[in-house]
């Protein structure tokens, strides 16, 4: 029944109580909300256990977002908190990384490098410093404009756009690295 | 293949998130349905406990958002009935999780009870029709938590020797390992467990 | 909610098992029993290990909780190989006068979260070759089990054997962790600080804070990553 409705009325209709309506927001937005926390937090477990507990966050704290702003935006910023949280309490408690499996997710059509390149990457961004990993993940899995990114991660848009760009030149460093040890 | 061409890079690293995020489909299937669940029926707005418990912690507790409006109602009920029970010393542990304390903080409060040797464990679950705990100390057995004033909050006080206890939360047969009054996480055959350790640590 | 004095009863069972076994709660036939409803095609290695362990009078072999698992293992749906595989485990351990408190309590939880046999097998597997290690490097720096009437070399140190298991079982335990929760067998210094935290954390409540100062000031990182790759590799 909510599936028509634009997202402001829906906003309003859970903000009066209606937890099905923020079901519905929770569909359009936890595709961007889990990619971005599997970004930060590079395990699966942790990633959905912080989607869920940022958008029962959002919820609950509902009555302080102010719907002239953009949503994305504000919950964004919730979850990658959370996942900051979430790192800090990780760095004592470590563990494991990236257990992705893809038995799954196996694309016919990709050719063994490609997949190769992609596990490359994909170590090569789980080394990366959290920093730096935090605006590759917003600016290449989000599409964010600099300037969201650093009203998400409190930093200023300069400083955005230096982390994006070491962080791309630290990533293709740690893919030689790989690339030569294979 | 160019690495130092800008935009294979960007869509090589575009295509390796996406993919990530495909790959954990699962963890993605019915993500709304938990969360609401999980919402029970809570509304987003805030009552007077709600407000005293932003003004008393107003940056803490980043993580624990099911301890909230409901919760909060309900701890401050079990403060009263202990406070009314002569049993007050305790409201420490349920202030701390009412707080939301990150586990790693909460454990010289969370861990004790004046009480005998009985260590509270206490899970808001509100519409839970039966919770139990399972742990190191009952070889994984449940033991029921009950919620005799159905107010969502279930408790049960199981009487510890000093050490270091392994333990997770069975809500209506699904497992819950992430205690908010834990002192620590484990993650054992890939699941997490709390931790919680009694008696004479240091905590250091 | 009639539970609770059935917790109460396996609390004190736990505290106490050595109490308990040196009552004679449980007994071999008990465990012969139970043996043969797997079947375990090695049950007189078993029954003679658990025979051994009963008899060290000293550090309360937990005999009742042995048997409720070896029982709860014989229920649990899988392959008899699978199960025997684990009952080995434990012989394996108790042969070698490992402590097997914490295997115990991983295999329990394991049953209880279902997890496939063979997996469950192979973790506990782990973990006793992380005593089993962690053992040798505490008698490579001098620290030993004490046993009556020997002497000790200058600059060693026998602990009581209580003490000792204490030690080893919870250093033992805080490697499994660590490996189980996919830590790295090559961060030396998070493994280090891993150990350091949990037998910190106990000091006073299960351990004694003179051992596991001795302890530390004898190992180091290196030692530990040393003892966390013999077990991976």
């Amino acid at each position: 029944m909510y599936r028509t409705q634009d997202e402001v009325s829906l906003l309003r209709a859970a903000l009066g109580g209606e937890t099905a309506a923020w079901g519905e927001i929770v569909m359009r937005y936890k595709d961007a909300v889990f990619g971005l926390c599997l970004g930060f937090l590079r395990n699966r477990a942790d990633a959905e256990d912080i989607a869920q507990d940022a958008f029962i966050r959002a919820y609950v704290n509902l009555r302080r977002y102010n719907l002239e702003r953009k949503f994305s935006t504000w919950v964004f910023t919730i979850a990658a908190n959370l996942c900051r949280n979430r790192l800090r309490y990780r760095r004592n408690h470590p563990v494991m990384e990236v257990d992705f499996e893809f038995e799954g997710g196996a694309d016919p059509a990709r050719t063994v490098v490609h997949e190769e390149r992609q596990a490359r990457v994909r170590k090569a961004l789980s080394a990366l410093p959290y920093t730096y990993r935090a605006p590759l993940v917003l600016r290449f899995y989000n599409d964010l404009a600099y300037k969201e990114i650093g009203d998400i991660l409190a930093i200023p848009e300069g400083t955005v756009k230096t982390r994006i760009h070491r962080g791309k030149a630290m990533l293709k460093e740690k893919f030689g690295e790989e690339r030569d040890l294979a | 293949m160019n690495l130092d061409a800008r935009d294979p890079w960007d869509e090589l690293l575009r295509e390796t998130l996406q993919r990530d995020v495909a790959a954990a489909s699962d963890s993605l299937a019915g993500l709304e349905n938990r969360v609401v669940e999980r919402l029970g029926d809570r509304s987003p707005r805030r009552g007077f406990l709600g407000s005293l418990k932003a003004l008393v912690a107003p940056t803490r507790g980043a993580r624990w958002g099911q301890l909230t409006v409901v919760g909060a109602t309900a701890c401050a009920c079990l403060l009263l009935g202990l406070f009314f029970g002569g049993r007050f010393p305790f409201a420490q542990h349920a202030q701390s999780a009412l707080l939301g304390e990150a586990p790693a903080t909460a454990k010289s409060v969370a861990t004790r009870s004046p009480v005998g040797n009985g260590v509270l464990f206490m899970l808001p679950a509100k519409d839970a029709k039966v919770v139990s705990v399972v742990g190191s100390f009952s070889e994984w057995e449940p033991i029921p938590l009950s919620d005799d004033n159905h107010d969502g909050i279930w408790t049960t006080e199981i009487p510890l020797a000093p050490g270091r206890y392994e333990y997770a939360f069975i809500i209506d047969g699904r497992w819950f390992g992430q205690d908010p009054s834990a002192d620590e996480y484990v993650r054992s055959f890939g699941e997490y467990s709390s931790v919680r350790y009694v008696g004479g640590g240091d905590g250091a | 909610m009639t539970k609770r004095p059935l917790v109460a009863a396996a609390v004190v069972a736990a505290c106490l098992a050595g109490l308990a076994a040196a009552v004679g709660a449980v007994t071999l036939d008990d465990f012969a029993t139970v043996l043969a409803s797997v079947p375990v095609e090695n049950q007189a290695r078993v029954l003679a290990a658990l025979d051994l362990g009963m008899k060290s009078s000293c550090c309360g072999f937990p005999a009742d909780q042995t048997y409720d698992l070896f029982h709860r293992l014989a229920s649990a749906p899988g392959a008899a190989s699978d199960k025997e595989a684990i009952i080995l485990v434990f012989t394996q351990a108790i042969e070698q006068g490992l402590p097997i408190d914490g295997l115990l309590n991983k295999a329990f939880e394991g049953l209880a979260r279902s997890v496939a046999l063979p997996w469950l097998g192979q973790l506990l597997g782990q973990r006793v070759r992380l005593l089993e290690e962690s053992r040798d490097l505490f008698y490579s720096r001098g620290i030993f089990r004490a046993t009556p009437g020997a002497s000790v070399a200058a600059g060693a140190t026998a602990l009581p054997p209580s003490r000792f298991d204490a030690l080893l079982s919870n250093l033992g335990d805080a490697l499994g962790d660590y490996l189980e929760s996919g830590g790295s067998p090559f961060e030396s210094q998070k493994i280090y600080d891993e150990v350091q935290a949990r037998l910190t954390q106990l000091t006073g409540s299960v351990l004694v804070a003179a051992d596991v100062e001795l302890l530390l000031s004898r190992i180091g990182s290196e030692d530990l990553k040393q003892v966390v790759l013999a077990v991976v590799s």
